[in-house]
């Protein structure tokens, strides 16, 4: 009998822990349904919002930028530059090793910087350093020394990029071609598997060397189709979906179970005059489209009031912003302009557009073709698939046939250099940089020259305040928005952080 | 018109293999199949094989695939190249340096001329590698290992769900022709040819997933992910087959041997499927592997409304990043599985219909 | 309805409207080819005059068929919805009127030119009657100049098999020998690619836009006509006519054009119908994946496709243009049928 009942006791503990076991391994996984699955999960390859994501959980960089915008420090322990600014030296934190057990050395930081502006790799972020620093010393174990040609001052912005990343030498060196199947980092989660086309499974790193995580599991799905994936969340089959269409957000919100959570991102959405087409090169008409354009009737009604009329090229949040004062909505005064160009009768154009690459872009377009219409601006819409459409704004002069287009930027590294530099310095122009409207201005280009090489955060402060002030008066584009984030959250989780670079981050995520 | 084309086609020794002339049949009958197809493909497919052996039948067609997935690469080879774009630019993205797109096209060997990448890929391809794909940076070979049978798991689920709606539906109606079971169960299959699959597919997870909660949203794993997926895809052929089975199963209930068996006081069920479904599934078969085509062309569409990871998706995805090799790739591979499927259908008609020989 | 069928012409008109199938597809069609021809005077307003606080407006919402004052007739009120507001139902009540003065158009390259409308609204206010889109747009209206945009889809996609198809196979199929060879290797060739690959494929090389996608669509029906014509002349070459009309001297070319083609010209007819249909599904498919026509072109596909967004929240969006694109397809198919039936020369009862 005692027996029997010793048995029956045991089995009933078994049977419990067996489904205690299995209601925790399935309720421990987080899920976040992302909008593509990603491209590589090898850092310096991972190009796209996607890919970073799932990257920033297996692997780290030196420093990181915090969701309010800071710049701190992450594997390193210490940092200083040398009084000339040329070189910068990173003492490493103690004791952390990668999730294949070996040490994260001053080696492995001069493996891998090296490593992303080795051509042989080829990745797109290697102008990140590339030409920015010269030579890269392991001086002991844990220390490791940078040597610049000339002051760069967004360096340490630059080194809290997600492609950056401190991965592991002996992984990259041991996988070889594979290794974008099989990351391995210092992150608090270390790589599972990869479902190619649909998850990524990522497990909880035991041995994290800062907080550990919460959640046991994360999986990151791959859903293109937005309805898909607000479904997915609605049924509890995901947690987070990123991307929520304005036009669901009113339905999520009702939902008891979901939260939907807005987050600014750094990303402007902008038109650019061509500046070497007529009428564009008249910067009275640039003035007009600017003043007959309405922002706010954007943002409130395409975008579902998710999002934030621009004020300055860049966005807060990132080092340099200020609010330099758009261009107000007044039809009237853009009539005017016009008639001071000599246009009063308006004139045909073609407006380009992507569509399907930033939030509701067609759209957006669409309404700018009506408010255009009302000031007697005829344009005509021109959509491109996303391939034909970067390669046709990025032709040269004298074969780019865009007038006015739309495009967006991130300032992903949260400085005013990466948001202006490369999109309004005279050497940027297309097919060199992101500057494709062909815009330039000595002036400008002076100040954003010393922005780049001044050690004093103030000065740079107030240098791209002047900057900012030259292009609105300019106007080599109409600055529209800056987006928001629109993520769905079911309650049972918490903890979960949307990051202004467009990153949803599940290191501190719980469940209640 | 038919009856003459038949004629031909059986009098005339073309270059045409057994499926190609009953697409050309087909291609009239391909909502509606009458006397004339189901008699002539029985002869078309004796006359053939009368005079081949099964292997050199088989070795002969597939020395006319080399050719034609040539030409099919060439067409793919040339029209990638002259879309509008640059692998390298969209790879390396809107912060692009020209020296970061310099070194990634010659990473990927896209500055060399266009008949040496031809070359290299050709002698690439002869070793059965497809090269290495230029977004995801990893070998094709891999990649299309990867999404290719989920899209054939999802093709042949597709087609078991419009075997299992089709063809009992032809039976149905065909055995109450001119009645409202049958006009009802016609339109529906005309509706079901004339719906955008992805309205269909979108509506299905909005009542299915979100509503009703039966079936997951996306994604694989068990058979519940398949179902939507497979209902989506399957519903335009099922509605094909139904009518098929439908004009097929009249034609042989209207028959000779039929009506003879029935006076010979046979069972109605057993005349049904011993002797008219036997015969009627002949068209049936063939209609059958022409829709294994329209299925996998539908898959890319399914695919994306069910975030299914298929070659589909590879595929659309491999256009608009410009990924070369994995446009090519993709394409090879389905255009091989639309032939080979072809293929394998003509040689299963041998097996339904008794009659054909290949010796 | 050329062809030389065997069939005397009541026959075949009376087979042709003898299925109440059949009768549903004429009735579809031609009120497709009516809507078509007349979209500026059925549609109340401009396809594309956008109000950004009026989107998402549900159809058929404050429409009543008495008056203020009891009148019978159809009274509609003013509606204002904002992507995340309800939907605001004005007090007044206004008359609808058939055929009313509004919004200019002109259609036809320019022959038309009016601002008569079937029917409007008395008042200053707009009315939605199968709603509005994201845009703020009148999906009627849309839809109505739509039917012109799928129309055009539908014919010179049709045209471009036709055109380029049936001279191919009728080419290949008399000449026969070599060149008979390498046309259906090339034609083998197209149909190793499913046809939606084609056009993405083409209009990824090509670029989005209308005449892009038709073209496409077009490119993508060749082999389909090809193979279809080339059976049909095979097995017109040997016969006593063609062989007689050789006799008298006639050329190759004349005998093509006088005998062959009109000879094969049922299965063309029937295919053509059938192929409309699939031209229409495919530019809706090309749509979805954002591969079809540009906005703010009213394209069916297109609007279906982008309605599809709204579905959980403003489904009719995304229905009315479905249903327009079902009907039609439905519309071509049934008459496909039908033209079988009436055409061939042996036919059933």
């Amino acid at each position: 009998m005692k027996k029997q009942f010793v048995l029956l006791a045991g089995a009933v503990v078994a049977v419990t822990a067996l489904g205690a076991s299995l209601v925790t391994a399935q309720q421990r996984t987080f899920v976040i349904a992302q909008g593509t699955d990603p491209t590589s999960l090898d850092a310096p390859l991972a190009t796209d919002s996607p890919s970073a994501t799932v990257v920033s959980h297996i692997s780290e960089t030196l420093f990181e930028y915090t969701a309010d915008g800071r710049t701190v420090p992450k594997l390193v322990e210490s940092f200083r530059f040398s009084s000339d600014r040329k070189v910068l030296t990173m003492k490493l934190r103690s004791g952390i090793k990668f999730h294949d057990g070996t040490d994260l050395n001053a080696q492995a930081v001069k493996f891998n910087l090296e490593r992303l502006v080795d051509p042989a790799l080829a990745s797109s972020f290697a102008f990140l350093l590339r030409g920015r620093v010269t030579s890269i010393e392991a001086v002991d174990n844990l220390t490791v020394r940078m040597t610049m040609p000339t002051p760069f001052a967004p360096v340490l912005a630059h080194l809290t990029h997600s492609s950056t990343s401190i991965q592991s030498p002996a992984a990259i060196r041991k996988s070889g071609a594979t290794y974008r199947d099989n990351p391995v980092g210092t992150g608090p989660f270390s790589f599972e598997r990869w479902q190619k086309g649909q998850a990524v499974e990522l497990a909880k790193n035991p041995d994290y060397w800062g907080t550990k995580a919460n959640v046991d599991k994360m999986r990151f799905l791959a859903v293109p189709e937005a309805t898909t994936r607000m479904a997915l969340v609605e049924t509890g089959q995901a947690q987070v979906a990123v991307r929520v269409p304005p036009q669901d957000v009113a339905r999520l919100d009702a939902n008891a179970n979901i939260d939907v959570i807005r987050t600014p991102s750094v990303r402007t959405i902008f038109l650019y005059f061509n500046q070497t087409k007529a009428p564009f090169n008249n910067v009275l008409v640039r003035r007009a489209m600017n003043h007959a354009i309405n922002k706010s009737d954007i943002v409130n009604f395409v975008l579902g009031g998710f999002g934030r009329a621009s004020d300055a090229p860049i966005s807060p949040g990132v080092f340099g912003y200020t609010n330099i004062g758009g261009y107000e909505y007044n039809p009237e005064l853009a009539k005017r302009l016009l008639r001071q160009a000599g246009l009063p009768n308006g004139f045909n154009m073609v407006l380009s557009s992507p569509n399907g690459r930033y939030l509701q872009d067609i759209r957006v377009t669409e309404a700018i073709q009506s408010q255009l219409r009302a000031v007697g601006i005829n344009a005509t819409i021109n959509t491109l698939e996303w391939g034909a459409y970067l390669a046709a704004s990025n032709q040269p002069k004298d074969k780019n046939d865009f007038q006015v287009a739309m495009l967006g930027w991130g300032a992903v590294t949260g400085d005013a250099d990466y948001g202006l530099y490369g999109l309004f310095h005279t050497s940027q122009q297309a097919p060199n940089g992101f500057n494709r409207g062909f815009y330039s201005n000595p002036q400008l280009d002076k100040i954003l020259d010393q922005a780049r090489i001044s050690t004093d955060p103030k000065a740079r402060q107030s240098m791209y305040k002047t900057a900012m002030q030259v292009i609105r008066n300019d106007a080599p584009w109409v600055m529209l928005h800056s987006e928001q984030q629109v993520t769905a959250l079911r309650k049972e989780i918490t903890g979960v952080v949307v990051h202004p670079t467009e990153r949803v981050l599940g290191m501190d995520a719980r469940f209640r | 018109m038919r009856r003459v084309i038949v004629r031909i086609v059986l009098t005339k020794n073309l270059n045409l293999s057994q499926t190609q002339k009953i697409k050309i049949i087909l291609k009239l009958e391909i909502n509606k199949i009458t006397r004339e197809t189901f008699q002539s493909s029985k002869l078309i497919a004796h006359s053939l094989y009368t005079r081949t052996h099964l292997t050199t039948y088989i070795a002969r067609r597939l020395l006319t695939v080399i050719p034609t997935m040539l030409g099919v690469l060439l067409v793919v080879f040339a029209m990638v190249r002259l879309a509008p774009g640059d692998p390298a630019e969209l790879l390396a993205g809107e912060f692009a340096t020209p020296e970061t797109i310099k070194i990634i096209r010659e990473r990927f060997g896209l500055d060399q001329p266009v008949l040496t990448q031809l070359g290299l890929y050709l002698s690439n391809l002869a070793q059965g590698d497809l090269g290495e794909s230029t977004s995801k940076r990893s070998p094709v070979t891999k990649e299309i290992l990867t999404y290719f049978p989920n899209t054939l798991v999802l093709t042949i689920a597709a087609m078991l769900v419009a075997l299992l709606i089709g063809i009992p539906a032809g039976i149905i109606s065909a055995l109450r022709p001119g009645t409202i079971v049958d006009l009802l169960a016609m339109l529906g299959a005309l509706i079901g040819v004339s719906m955008p699959v992805f309205w269909f597919g979108l509506m299905a997870i909005l009542l299915f997933s979100v509503q009703l909660g039966w079936f997951p949203v996306a994604g694989t794993g068990t058979i519940g992910h398949l179902v939507l997926p497979a209902i989506t895809l399957g519903l335009g052929t099922a509605s094909i087959l139904a009518r098929i089975t439908r004009s097929s199963m009249l034609e042989v209930l209207s028959q000779d041997f039929i009506r003879s068996a029935r006076a010979k006081g046979l069972a109605g069920r057993t005349v049904i499927f011993k002797h008219g479904l036997r015969n009627a599934l002949i068209p049936v078969v063939t209609v059958v592997g022409l829709q294994f085509g329209g299925l996998l062309e539908g898959a890319v569409i399914t695919e994306t409304v069910f975030a299914y990871p298929g070659i589909g998706q590879l595929l659309v995805g491999g256009i608009l990043a410009r990924d070369y090799p994995i446009v090519q790739g993709s394409v090879l591979v389905i255009a091989l599985a639309f032939i080979l499927i072809n293929l394998i259908i003509d040689l299963l008609y041998g097996t339904i219909d008794p009659r054909i020989r290949y010796d | 309805m050329a062809a030389k069928t065997n069939t005397s012409p009541p026959r075949w008109r009376k087979k042709l409207f003898s299925s109440w199938l059949a009768r549903l597809g004429f009735v579809l069609i031609g009120l497709f080819l009516f809507v078509a021809a007349f979209a500026p005077i059925i549609a109340p307003y401009d396809p594309n005059s956008q109000n950004l606080r009026a989107t998402y407006v549900p159809p058929f919402v404050g429409m009543s068929l008495t008056g203020p004052e009891g009148q019978l007739g159809l009274w509609v009120r003013e509606i204002n919805r904002t992507p995340l507001g309800e939907v605001m139902i004005g007090e007044t009540q206004y008359p609808v009127k058939l055929f009313v003065r509004g919004d200019a158009w002109s259609w036809w390259g320019g022959i038309l030119r009016s601002d008569f409308h079937l029917f409007g609204v008395d008042g200053a206010i707009k009315w939605y009657p199968f709603g509005a889109d994201e845009q703020g747009r009148d999906i009627f209206s849309r839809l109505a100049y739509g039917a012109w945009i799928s129309l055009s889809i539908g014919l010179i996609a049709v045209g471009i098999g036709l055109g380029v198809g049936v001279p191919l196979g009728v080419v290949s199929g008399y000449a026969g020998g070599r060149l008979d060879l390498v046309v259906q290797r090339l034609v083998d060739i197209m149909l190793s690619f499913p046809g939606i690959l084609l056009a993405i494929v083409l209009v990824a090389t090509f670029g989005t836009g209308l005449t892009n996608v038709m073209i496409a669509v077009g490119i993508a029906t060749i082999p389909n006509y090809a193979r279809l014509v080339r059976g049909s002349v095979l097995s017109l070459r040997d016969r006593e006519f063609v062989e007689a009309s050789k006799a008298l001297g006639n050329n190759d070319w004349r005998i093509m054009a006088q005998h062959i083609v009109p000879n094969a010209l049922s299965p063309i007819i029937v295919q053509s119908s059938l192929q409309m249909a699939i031209a229409i599904l495919f530019a809706a498919g090309l749509g979805f994946l954002g591969l079809g026509a540009r906005p703010p072109e009213p394209e069916w596909g297109l609007m279906l496709a982008r309605g599809r967004e709204y579905l959980a929240t403003a489904p009719h969006v995304a229905t009315f243009p479905g249903l327009a694109i079902m009907a039609v397809a439905l519309g071509f198919n049934l008459l496909g049928d039908a033209l079988r039936d009436a055409l061939d020369p042996r036919g059933k009862s």
